[in-house]
């Protein structure tokens, strides 16, 4: 129990860190936000105004601070730019943006998994080669030119889906799910391959272990000797998959893009272009959070797996 | 009435050939297993023996396949039936066990619950009931508490009870025959006896037969009806265990037992004295920072020149860490450590430098100890003066090596040649001192049997020290003049090898020298008496109790053991104990040699 308290706090502890590497760098970038808000041909004065109403030309760890203090109160500021509650861009955002990368994450373990633990089971037979070819083309197909490709082939060759846009869903559920399909795909090819190659290798070691020997020598079926293998061979697959987790969120920017999906990419990107200092660090910061917790469960799932490492 | 014909075989193996891609591991075999009978089937590392195993469970090691033959177990060839029939055969008609128990046994899964597996695959229970069956397995198998060590994952218990674990699968659908491959291959000396002497007589009950498959003679001697020799994937010899000892006749048999047949060496009389360990101590204060391990403890001896003392002790005993204080690898706690006179302890950095080069170590692991990058010249040139082929080429003719070999990296060469390096590379200094450390565990027996000949060779010729620490008691014995027996870091008792090895005194010593397997069928363990016997395994070494630390397990305790700490005390005959009740019996002088 105090072990997964301390867990809990280490990782609150990276996040105080992040923010404040965070709103240092972002405060270092060299074009003021006044520049974006007053325009091209503002003067030294308006820029020098603009700073101090809106508490620019204080010293950054001010800043820092009274930003930090309305954090813990729940509030998350408002955008320099124009003025609106970041709390609310986040909570219209981050749902759409975790959906799609919770259904890449499912699509890509439920594929990955099965096809790994297939492969190392019939090593150099036609599922491993298959196998291997699938993790080939996710890892070198760049994921914006496969999303253009399933467009291309989904939306306008077969018209099965839309070509791109969100459709929520109060819209109805089958328009939401089609809508949701080509991008999901798009996003969890990559891990498809990473993951499955992972369980392969760890299903491959498990299988040679004496332990596993001993169990056919003992003339336990096939199904139990498989819950002996899958279970030993999972702790490393976890480890891929936080990670795996963790990094979609990048990934899923650039897939937002290109099938226009309104989640936070659009949000991160307009801020990054405007200088809008807080919502960029609230943005990361909230994307830095996924990462911490998809790791903190893999930690907590870690200790259920193994019974080594709960001590 | 009929004559008594001999009974129809249990297991009957023909022209059985397993093979790796193009490389033939077992070559046309046939054997013949009759109901009941313990066989030993013995032959150096990579003879096919493991493959053999395995093949007669219908089962080979990937890329392996069993080509062809016949394995008949009561008649049905296994090799001809399907998967299922065969699986269904496995655990319940033959079992398995092999070395290394913990990696036999998934370690994320539960004992009971792995047990219960097997027993569920072969007879009519539900899970309730194969629960309550394993539960009641590890009761007759000695382990208290059963309950909840039936809830213990495999890394919470001993090996030696991972070990009986094992054998509870194995024997718990009650197979009629019983492959059982190198079970003892690490596990100390005391439980590996247990365990065989459990593995026979539960045999013996039920009327198993058992293949038993090692490369230790002394197992075979000592608990196989028959014995079988493996060379190249071939069986080269098939006796009965007394004719087999009294006249090997293949020649790996023949150089294995040829140590048996020669004189020990002789110990030089009235040696100087090149090393002189005094209270030597040594304790690790382990992570948390609060218990501490007591390693060496008060450690006392001597070795005199041209002499071995050898150092004895089941794991945990604290002998390795003696050997390293004596380097000051490893910085003793207390007590002195006198070398050629000089205290170690003392010397500078710049004196402790050229005392190193008179006293040299070797490792166990060979490969480990020689820096893979660097080929064998420059290894020993680095422990020469200045770099000098010819005396390269000496040192390697010196140890039995082509000079040739100097060019070569060290993972060209076998095991034992790598050790030969070692040695070669600890003489190329002339150390008065050797310490040798479980030189010859991570060898073959082949290679073993070398290395012994050569290190006595060597101490004949060049007439150096050797601090032989072994937890293998025929090596020892094959190169001692002086033994120490330790347990958890106390030497308990320091004599000639004749006092040990023939009439040892000290409860533990006893112990460990009855549980020793000697290579010879007239002195079967089975055959003795058991007045030696220690209860239980080991404790831990850490926060050890007051007084004696063997009381717990003791036959001979007394009241006072359990308070009293044992001082080393010397014998009438020369030899010193650390056990006052038989010091006390046998007149000792009252007054402590040591504390």
């Amino acid at each position: 129990m105090f072990v997964i308290l301390g867990r809990v706090l280490s990782s609150l502890g990276v996040l105080v860190a992040v923010s404040i590497v965070l709103f240092t760098l972002v405060h270092a970038i060299p074009v003021s936000p006044a520049r974006v808000v007053l325009g091209g041909d503002a003067s030294e004065e308006d820029i020098a105004e603009f700073e101090r109403d809106n508490g620019l030309d204080r010293p950054v760890i001010v800043q820092y601070l009274s930003w930090a203090g309305g954090v813990m109160k729940g509030d998350l500021g408002r955008s320099l730019i124009d003025n609106t509650v970041i709390a609310v861009t986040i909570s219209q955002t981050l749902p759409v943006t975790l959906e799609l990368v919770l259904w890449s994450f499912c699509l890509a373990l439920v594929i990955a998994v099965p096809l790994g633990v297939l492969s190392a089971y019939h090593e150099d037979r036609w599922i491993d080669h298959l196998a291997r070819v699938v993790a080939t083309l996710g890892v070198s197909i760049p994921t914006f030119w496969l999303g253009l490709m399933l467009i291309a082939w989904g939306a306008v060759g077969l018209g099965w889906f839309p070509a791109g846009g969100y459709v929520p869903w109060s819209a109805g559920a089958k328009p939401h799910l089609l809508s949701m399909t080509l991008p999901s795909v798009s996003l969890g090819l990559y891990y498809v391959a990473i993951i499955s190659r992972m369980t392969r290798s760890s299903v491959g070691d498990v299988l040679m272990a004496d332990h596993v020997r001993v169990s056919r020598a003992m003339g336990l079926s096939r199904g139990r000797i498989l819950i002996y293998v899958l279970r030993n061979a999972l702790s490393p697959v976890v480890t891929v998959a936080a990670m795996s987790f963790g990094y979609m969120f990048g990934w899923a920017l650039i897939v937002e893009q290109v099938f226009t999906i309104p989640g936070m990419s659009r949000a991160l990107l307009n801020a990054i272009f405007r200088r809008d200092y807080l919502v960029i660090v609230n943005v990361v910061l909230v994307i830095t959070a996924m990462f911490l917790v998809a790791n903190l469960i893999a930690d907590l799932l870690y200790r259920w797996l193994d019974p080594r490492t709960a001590r | 009435m009929q004559p008594e014909a001999a009974p129809p075989a249990l297991l009957s193996v023909r022209d059985l050939t397993v093979a790796y891609g193009g490389r033939t591991a077992v070559q046309a075999v046939n054997l013949d297993i009759a109901p009941g009978e313990i066989v030993g089937l013995t032959g150096d590392s990579g003879s096919g023996k493991s493959t053999l195993g395995l093949a007669l469970l219908g089962l080979a090691r990937p890329p392996g396949r069993i080509l062809a033959g016949e394995v008949r177990l009561s008649g049905a060839d296994l090799l001809t039936l399907s998967e299922p029939q065969r699986r269904s055969l496995r655990g319940r008609e033959v079992g398995l066990i092999v070395q290394n128990p913990r990696a036999s046994l998934s370690p994320l899964h539960m004992i009971g619950e792995q047990i219960g597996a097997v027993l569920k695959a072969h007879l009519p229970l539900d899970g309730a009931a194969a629960d309550a069956r394993a539960v009641d397995l590890l009761r007759n198998l000695g382990l208290n508490d059963p309950e909840r060590r039936a809830k213990a994952y495999p890394h919470e218990i001993s090996g030696g009870m991972a070990q009986r674990v094992l054998i509870a699968m194995a024997l718990g659908a009650g197979p009629r025959l019983l492959v059982a491959d190198e079970p003892t291959s690490g596990l100390d000396v005391t439980i590996q006896a247990q365990f065989l002497d459990e593995l026979w007589k539960t045999a013996r009950d039920v009327g198993s037969a058992v293949l038993l498959m090692t490369q230790d003679l002394g197992i075979i001697a000592n608990y196989c009806d028959r014995v079988l020799v493996m060379q190249d994937g071939a069986i080269v010899a098939d006796d009965v265990t007394k004719r087999f000892f009294a006249a090997p006749r293949d020649v790996y048999s023949r150089t294995l037992l040829s140590l048996e047949r020669v004189a020990p060496p002789v110990a030089p009389g009235d040696a100087a004295i090149v090393l002189e360990a005094r209270g030597l101590s040594k304790s690790f204060r382990l992570r948390d920072g609060r218990k501490v391990l007591q390693a060496v403890d008060h450690a006392d001896f001597v070795i005199g020149r041209g002499e071995t003392l050898g150092l004895v002790g089941e794991s945990g005993s604290g002998k390795t860490t003696v050997g390293r204080c004596l380097l000051r690898l490893i910085e003793p706690d207390a007590g002195e450590v006198l070398f050629e006179g000089r205290d170690m302890g003392r010397a500078t950095p710049a004196e402790l430098r050229r005392l190193r080069k008179r006293i040299q170590i070797v490792f166990q692991d060979p490969l480990d100890a020689l820096d893979p990058r660097w080929t064998i010249r420059d290894i020993i040139n680095e422990a020469l003066e200045r770099p000098d082929a010819a005396r390269v080429s000496e040192l390697l003719g010196f140890v039995g090596l082509d000079p040739a070999v100097a060019k070569l990296k060290p993972r060209a060469l076998s095991a034992g040649a790598q050790q030969r390096v070692s040695i070669a590379r600890a003489i190329a200094a002339e150390p008065a001192l050797i310490v040798l450390d479980e030189p010859t565990s991570a060898l073959t027996p082949l290679a073993r049997v070398e290395i012994v000949r050569l290190l006595r060779d060597l101490q004949a010729r060049l007439g150096s020290s050797y601090l032989f620490i072994s937890h293998d008691l025929s090596t020892v014995e094959h190169l001692s003049h002086n033994v120490a027996v330790m347990y958890l870091g106390q030497i308990v008792e320091i004599g000639t090898r004749e006092q040990i090895f023939r009439s040892p005194r000290h409860p533990y010593a006893k112990a460990l020298l009855a549980a020793h397997l000697a290579p010879d069928p007239s002195r079967r363990r089975v055959d003795r008496i058991e007045d030696a016997k220690l209860a239980g395994e080991i404790p831990s070494p850490i926060d050890l109790p007051r007084g004696c630390y063997l009381a717990g397990r003791c036959p001979e305790a007394v009241a006072s053991c359990r308070t009293q700490l044992q001082p080393l005390r010397t014998l009438r005959d020369g030899r010193q104990i650390r056990c006052t009740p038989v010091a006390e019996r046998d007149g000792a002088k009252t007054d402590p040699v040591a504390a």
